[in-house]
């Protein structure tokens, strides 16, 4: 009897064993062709930049205007800095519009103050659900700014009325958090314009402004930051930009862009209802809807990804506040993907339905399960003499090793391409910081996700909000007069 | 070879220009790849050889026929990059039966002569005569809406009678789109003359024709303005007025309009006033006039803003007392902030007055409201 209850229990600690090692086999195996596509991709976008015709764009009267969209929620201490370097994009036609989503701090006061703001009564035509507007503050000093308060709605709704007052044929998403290269918004669009298909979306990458000098709305300098969790967090968005997204463009499966800055198609993202509220994550669900509508009508679109056009952006500096963002962005995938189910291994919508979609659901979405599971599992039934040493070593090699050494990847193509760390003693810490980053940190981020995928069974539909820390300035900002 | 490698090299042909490099640059934009292809064109477009264009026109329309495989944006941009002086050469593509080549060649010259204008304004004689007769004898009235569109843009450069008479027209076209064109084209105090017409577009079933109709006699200087105030005070079209109004407080029009602005006086009263007496008069006929109008549309916003910043008194006096003729629960309360807190006592006086008058209104307006 306890004979037949132990091999019972080998059994179902094999069973378990092998699928979670089939889970670091196919997540390790994606990674590495995502790896090298990246690596194709960027270094042939290195080449080719040279002789892109961004001058041409620029110059160009017939160069389409896009308007930016702020959606902000008491973003008192970082939206100056941000609108300022809104202001300074090298762009020929933009209109930069923020949307106050019922702040309860002195946001909106400190925007009128600074630009000299003057609340008008503006036109406002509806095109997508969103609450009505209770005021617009402009400056006629400053035309292309416009500032919107609205009552409080969450981001789809300050994101929908964006759009429904923008007057340009693309929009932009930018998080009230983030800094834009000046160059950023011009090579966001460059895609865009030079594409003969229509580009619906194109994403930019974000990167970790915490560390950085700000000066007047711009970066002045590159730095690494302080603490050991910020740092992780620089490793990771590397690899999840210049990886991922990189990777999952030349495969033609975009799937994820960051809302913190990205180019919609303005009519495309409202024939496809615009930014739902039903998940936590709408830049993701409206990339999805956006596939789902063009797919079935059957037209001919393109959605890009480049890894030069800079965001920049605050991370969280506290485990308790990344915390509240992982579990947040889990829950928005799980949400989206589970709202998108049909797409999964559907061949009516290609790379999207047979490989994006899949993968964001197994891997990204319950994978954290697979993995949580596998780092109790696999130590404990070895220490049992449950699973064979052979089993136990790849267990540690494809969770650990490969793992560092993708990070690692990350960083390499980061120093071979764009070098945006100058100080050779921030490379080195950025190569340490990406071996480390397996050995506890990873661990702590798959607790946050599993978390947010209980926060997905037990049906929550808001999200916790995240605060960052102010973001470091350099220098006094003068107040705009209003006619001045 | 990559292509890589094919692409530098074009470049480099192209900084030093030579009649071999234009002949080995026109060789690979037949390349087999797409980016040696746009490359070249790109560099054939600004070294801006004239003869290079027939050789582009003739790839244009074969690539709209269906015989070649270039692109039609790369073999655009090299258009777009030549000179004006040098667009006689897109007769062919002007003139041809195939109205998209017709289309894409009016828009090419409407991109260069836009471009050439952003620097200096332009005149008929800028243009040869064959582009400029083509243009006022036949584009405008192509069959195809598109092509009169484009052709608003180019038209719009001649600054000429006939061309303004063209252009007048076409702000009555049967497509919006032709017609918010050629209002955009008329974008130029020479045109003052057509502005009759365009004020026929402030009330534009479109809401883009009224935006642009306004916009266009806003930058045609102070009579544009005038035109403007006049359509905003005496016109009966609602969406007309929200899309003057707006323009007037965005542009920031507004803020010299209210600094016009008087203490209340029987002449005002009567809007039937003309513009006989002096410019000051009509200044303050212009501002009281607008802000009734303003009061009438509820568009009191900015007038309340107005009303609590420092100003003179004069200007708040008339401010006040144009809008008592409208309450609303936001005026009461700007009123009442003046009242409290305005340092003039003539101006806390009439405003404690107009609050007075405003509330019993507002009270009677809610009691007929709960009988009906």
């Amino acid at each position: 009897m306890l004979e037949n209850s132990r091999d019972f229990v080998i059994f179902i600690t094999n069973v378990f064993t092998n699928i979670i090692l089939l889970y670091f086999f196919a997540a390790n195996g994606m990674y590495t062709l995502l790896m090298f596509m990246s690596f194709i991709s960027t270094w042939f976008y290195q080449l080719r930049i040279g002789y892109a015709g961004l001058q041409e764009v620029r110059e160009s009267p017939v160069t389409p205007p896009v308007t930016v969209i702020v959606p902000a929620y008491n973003e008192e201490s970082s939206i100056i800095p941000t609108v300022e370097s809104l202001l300074k994009l090298d762009y020929p036609a933009k209109e930069i519009l923020v949307v106050d989503d019922g702040s309860s701090d002195l946001m909106l006061s400190r925007l009128i103050e600074r630009f000299g703001l003057v609340k008008m009564d503006l036109i406002y035509r509806k095109r997508l659900p969103a609450k009505a507007p209770h005021g617009f503050y402009h400056n006629p000093a400053i035309p292309e700014l416009t500032v919107i308060s609205k009552p409080n709605g969450g981001k789809p709704d300050a994101l929908n009325l964006g759009i429904n007052f923008s007057r340009s044929p693309y929009f932009c998403t930018v998080d009230a958090d983030c800094i834009l290269e000046k160059e950023s918004l011009l090579r966001l669009m460059y895609p865009v314009i030079q594409s003969s298909v229509n580009t619906v979306l194109s994403a930019g990458i974000v990167r970790i402004v915490n560390g950085c000098s700000i000066q007047e709305g711009h970066v002045t300098e590159i730095r690494l930051p302080k603490k050991a969790i910020e740092r992780f967090q620089v490793v990771e968005y590397l690899r999840s930009f210049l990886f991922g997204r990189t990777g999952w463009h030349l495969l033609g499966g975009t799937f994820i862009a960051s809302g913190a800055f990205c180019i919609f198609h303005k009519e495309t993202a409202i024939e496809a209802g615009g930014f739902g509220e039903d998940t936590v994550t709408e830049d993701i669900d409206v990339v999805a809807s956006m596939h789902r509508v063009l797919r079935l009508k059957k037209r001919k679109y393109r959605m890009s990804f480049t890894s030069d056009p800079v965001c920049w952006t605050l991370c969280p500096d506290k485990y308790k506040v990344l915390g509240k963002q992982r579990r947040r962005w889990q829950l928005g995938l799980i949400q989206t993907v589970m709202k998108h189910n049909d797409m999964i291994f559907n061949h009516k919508f290609g790379t999207i339905g047979m490989m994006s979609v899949p993968f964001q659901t197994f891997v990204e979405g319950f994978g954290c399960l697979v993995e949580f599971f596998g780092y109790f599992l696999i130590p404990v039934s070895f220490m049992l003499g449950l699973t064979p040493l052979n089993l136990f070593l790849l267990f540690i090699l494809l969770a650990f090793v490969y793992g560092s050494l993708l990070s690692v990847g990350s960083v390499l193509l980061e120093e071979m391409t764009y070098r945006r760390y100058p100080a050779m003693k921030d490379l080195w810490n950025l190569l340490l910081f990406a071996i480390l980053e397996n050995f506890g940190y990873r661990q702590i981020v798959v607790f946050y996700r599993v978390q947010g995928f209980f926060q997905y069974l037990r049906g929550q539909k808001k999200w916790e909000v995240v605060r960052h820390e102010t973001m470091r300035h350099t220098s006094p900002i003068p107040r705009q007069e209003a006619g001045s | 070879m990559t292509f890589v490698t094919r692409c530098q090299a074009a470049g480099k042909l192209a900084t030093i220009p030579t009649p071999e490099g234009t002949i080995a640059l026109i060789a690979a934009i037949f390349d087999p790849h797409p980016d040696v292809q746009e490359v070249c064109l790109r560099y054939l477009g600004q070294l801006g050889d004239p003869a290079v264009l027939p050789i582009l026109v003739d790839e244009l329309i074969k690539v709209i026929e269906g015989n070649s495989l270039q692109s039609i944006r790369n073999v655009k941009t090299a258009l777009v990059q030549f000179a004006l002086e040098d667009v006689k050469g897109l007769m062919p593509a002007l003139a041809h039966p195939q109205r998209r080549v017709r289309f894409l060649a009016t828009d090419t010259i409407r991109e260069i002569a836009d471009r050439h204008a952003a620097k200096d304004p332009l005149r008929k004689n800028d243009f040869s005569p064959e582009i400029y007769h083509i243009f006022i004898d036949k584009l405008w009235q192509d069959e195809w809406g598109d092509v009169r569109a484009r052709a608003t843009g180019v038209i719009g450069h001649f600054h000429d009678q006939a061309g303004g008479e063209i252009l007048a027209k076409l702000v009555k076209d049967k497509e919006w789109f032709v017609r918010l064109h050629a209002c955009r084209a008329l974008d130029d105090r020479a045109y003052l003359s057509i502005a009759p017409a365009l004020m026929g577009c402030l009330t534009d079933p479109h809401w883009l024709v009224r935006e642009a109709a306004t916009k266009t006699l806003l930058k045609m200087g102070d009579l544009g303005a005038e035109r403007i105030i006049l359509s905003f005070i005496q016109g009966r079209d609602l969406y007309s007025a929200e899309q003057i109004c707006e323009e007037m407080e965005r542009s920031g029009m507004i803020f010299g309009l209210l600094e016009s602005l008087e203490a209340p006086d029987s002449r005002m009263d009567e809007l039937s006033i003309t513009r006989t007496g002096s410019s000051s008069d009509a200044e303050r006929f212009q501002a009281t006039g607008v802000v009734r109008r303003m009061v009438t549309l509820g568009k009191v916003t900015m007038l309340l803003t107005f009303l609590r910043s420092p100003v003179r008194p004069e200007q708040k006096l008339g401010l006040i007392h144009e809008l008592k003729a409208r309450p609303t629960m936001e005026t009461v309360d700007a009123l009442h902030d003046c009242a409290e807190n305005d340092p003039d006592p003539r101006v806390c006086q009439a405003a404690f007055q107009a609050f007075e008058e405003s509330l019993k209104k507002l009270e009677a307006q809610e009691n007929q409201q709960a009988v009906n």
